[in-house]
């Protein structure tokens, strides 16, 4: 099945140049150079993952990110120039699943992206499918992707949704931020801790009572974290 | 004799200073009072002799008597002798004529008035001749200066200690005052010394000295300047690899399309296509490293990253990047952890061990130990090693030790090794040159982490 991306991009050349590489790759690309021009062009074509670049003209990628995630859980790959603290949290705040800094060959992203249509898909790296997981009042269901706390509903991204699996899996063991950028992200010893702690905040906001104070996914200083059962 | 500083020149003025007005002082004093006191005595003297011979004058006494009569006049310290007729009479046996110099007894026999010094049996003495009257004799009356004599040396013993107390307590003023005075100096050399190590954001306070004032604003204006254009130029080797980042990523996703395609090229074309491949992705990691290199540091506290096993992270990398096994693992670090990024430490390991490749003719092992309460890794190569002064300067960007093995097609951009110096800075570590058993070798060392 041919996978469909929407790349948002202002730099034509770059644009044109993965849209080429990416084609090569066995992707659909639908291309837009504004941030107005990636919204129209989610609705229109409904990718199965989003690359975003974070400088467009109009309006900012992080706004475009935080605008995607109002009305959809689609994969959103961030492309930045900077790898600085601040750009990478601030994106990853607004709802993205995963990075990539400039300059990147088409191969690193498509990796990428392999990673997050398996995450989209509730598959884990291995391939496995896994059964329906409950930990106190929260229930997984991986194969359909449906999280329920209590009586209520919650709407997680794909990545949230694989990390949270990916705790539930074993309630009460500590997972370090290396194991989990392995199992969610599909990193190697080269991933950034900051993508375990962001989507770890972002997951409290929606399972915690008080997201300020966990009860439920708690942090162990320098271990990493858990869920508890 | 070392070179004494300003501050020593200073005491050592003040010293000599004192020494020499105490010394004089106290000579002053001593002759002053040698004299006086001297003086005081011969007058004194000459008066009891003349009481005493006005006294014998008076009464005429037999010779017989003679003796007892001068034992009650004269100074009771002193002893009188009578000359009479060519007869020395004396009032015991302190003292006895042929004691006295020649020349004096000559002027006893002439009835002449006299006043020496004199030495009887060694010791210093006064004496006074007075003559009593025609043909009544010659009174003699002979102090002994001993006293005297003791109480000058003792006078000369307490100036003395007082001369050196007196050098002594220039030394110390020296000292303290060329201190204070020169403790504006020693700020600006402290402050000096401290923008020689780097630090740029020292600056001198020079409200409260007058001397200061301008010295101290004129250093803090320098100082500000150099560290706005070292900022300045951090920011640009940045901002230049940063514009860089957009047109390399078309350069390098075209090439890899091209590379993808090389088939199709003729064998000029594919190349071409081949050395374009290999610069582009030269030129890719340099200024990835660049931008590592000169970004803003990592805010978060060492404690609150992850536990890592450095053992693990030499294994996987150093083997890979030498290209044969090169890792060893002491007993003693096999569990050893640190508090750090595993990625980082990753990249200073293959740097390092890619260093030894590109410029020490080969690495021939990688060694992790964890001795006491940092972990120690150790990469030994085959090289020329660094010549001691090159040993700071090798981590600096782009700077190459002369001397050094050098494979041009290593992808190695100069950057290599100032990466492994922030990165184990970032980690509380340290990194440094030293001679190997094979060639050079590289020492980082990494605290341990706090259970």
């Amino acid at each position: 099945m041919t996978r469909r991306l929407l790349l948002v991009e202002d730099d034509p050349r770059i644009r044109s140049v993965l849209r080429l590489a990416l084609t090569d790759e066995g992707y659909e690309v639908t291309e837009a150079a504004t941030g107005s021009a990636g919204l129209a062009g989610l609705a229109e074509t409904d990718p199965d993952v989003v690359l975003l670049d974070l400088i467009l003209p109009d309006i900012d990628g992080f706004e475009v990110c935080r605008r995607i995630r109002r009305t959809s859980d689609v994969p959103v790959l961030m492309v930045t120039a900077r790898a600085d603290s601040h750009d990478v949290v601030a994106g990853l705040e607004a709802g993205a699943d995963d990075y990539v800094t400039k300059p990147v060959v088409a191969k690193e992203l498509s990796a990428r992206i392999r990673a997050l249509l398996r995450r989209a898909e509730g598959r884990r790296g291995d391939g496995e499918r896994e059964r329906a997981l409950s930990v106190g009042d929260l229930e997984v269901h991986p194969d359909s992707g449906i999280v329920r706390l209590g009586e209520a509903t919650l709407h997680l991204t794909k990545t949230e949704f694989r990390l949270l699996c990916e705790l539930a899996a074993s309630p009460g063991r500590i997972f370090s931020r290396a194991e989990l950028l392995k199992h969610v992200w599909e990193y190697d010893y080269l991933g950034d801790g900051r993508l375990v702690d962001v989507h770890v905040r972002r997951l409290r906001g929606k399972i915690e009572d008080d997201p300020a104070e966990p009860r439920r996914l708690v942090t162990m200083r320098g271990l990493g974290y858990k869920l508890e059962p | 004799m070392p070179r004494l500083g300003v501050r020593g020149r200073i005491a050592t003025a003040f010293a000599l200073g004192a020494l020499l007005l105490s010394a004089v002082l106290a000579l002053l004093t001593w002759t002053v009072a040698r004299s006086y006191l001297l003086a005081q005595r011969e007058v004194v003297t000459v008066e009891v002799a003349r009481d005493a011979a006005r006294l014998l004058a008076a009464v005429p006494v037999p010779d017989e008597e003679v003796p007892a009569a001068l034992a009650q006049v004269g100074g009771p310290s002193s002893s009188g002798l009578l000359y009479r007729s060519g007869q020395w009479f004396a009032e015991g046996l302190t003292v006895t004529p042929e004691q006295l110099p020649a020349a004096f007894l000559g002027g006893v026999r002439d009835g002449v008035r006299q006043l020496q010094r004199v030495e009887i049996a060694g010791d210093p003495a006064l004496a006074v001749a007075v003559p009593l009257g025609p043909g009544q004799g010659t009174y003699l009356e002979i102090f002994p200066l001993v006293a005297l004599d003791r109480a000058l040396q003792t006078l000369s013993f307490i100036l003395a200690g007082a001369a050196t107390l007196t050098t002594g307590l220039g030394v110390a003023l020296g000292r303290w005052a060329s201190g204070r005075a020169l403790r504006p100096l020693q700020r600006l050399s402290d402050a000096a010394a401290a923008v020689a190590r780097g630090d740029l954001s020292v600056r001198l306070d020079g409200r409260d000295d007058d001397g200061l004032r301008e010295l101290a604003s004129s250093f803090n204006a320098n100082t500000a300047a150099l560290a706005e254009r070292v900022a300045r130029d951090e920011r640009f080797a940045s901002d230049v690899s940063h514009e860089l980042r957009s047109p390399l990523m078309t350069i390098a996703n075209a090439v890899e399309l091209l590379c993808s395609r090389r088939e199709t090229l003729s064998p000029t074309g594919q190349e071409a296509v081949d050395l374009l491949a290999i610069e582009v992705r030269r030129l890719q990691q340099l200024v990835v490293d660049l931008l590592e290199v000169s970004r803003d540091p990592d805010t978060r506290h060492l404690d609150e990253l992850d536990l890592v096993r450095v053992a693990d992270v030499v294994q996987q990398v150093a083997d890979r990047a030498a290209g044969h096994p090169v890792t060893q693992v002491d007993v003693s670090a096999r569990d050893a952890v640190v508090r750090g990024d595993a990625r980082r430490l990753e990249q200073v390991v293959r740097n390092l061990v890619v260093n030894a490749e590109s410029h020490g003719r080969g690495v021939t092992a990688v060694h992790v130990a964890a001795p006491d309460s940092h972990v120690v890794v150790t990469v030994d190569d085959r090289g020329p090693g660094v010549p001691e002064p090159w040993r700071d300067r090798v981590f600096e960007r782009f700077t190459r030790a002369p001397g050094a093995a050098s494979a041009p097609d290593q992808p190695g951009a100069g950057l290599g090794l100032s990466l492994v110096q922030r990165q184990v800075a970032l980690h509380a570590g340290t990194v440094r040159v030293e001679d190997g058993p094979t060639g050079g070798r590289f020492v980082v060392e990494l605290p341990k982490a706090a259970e």
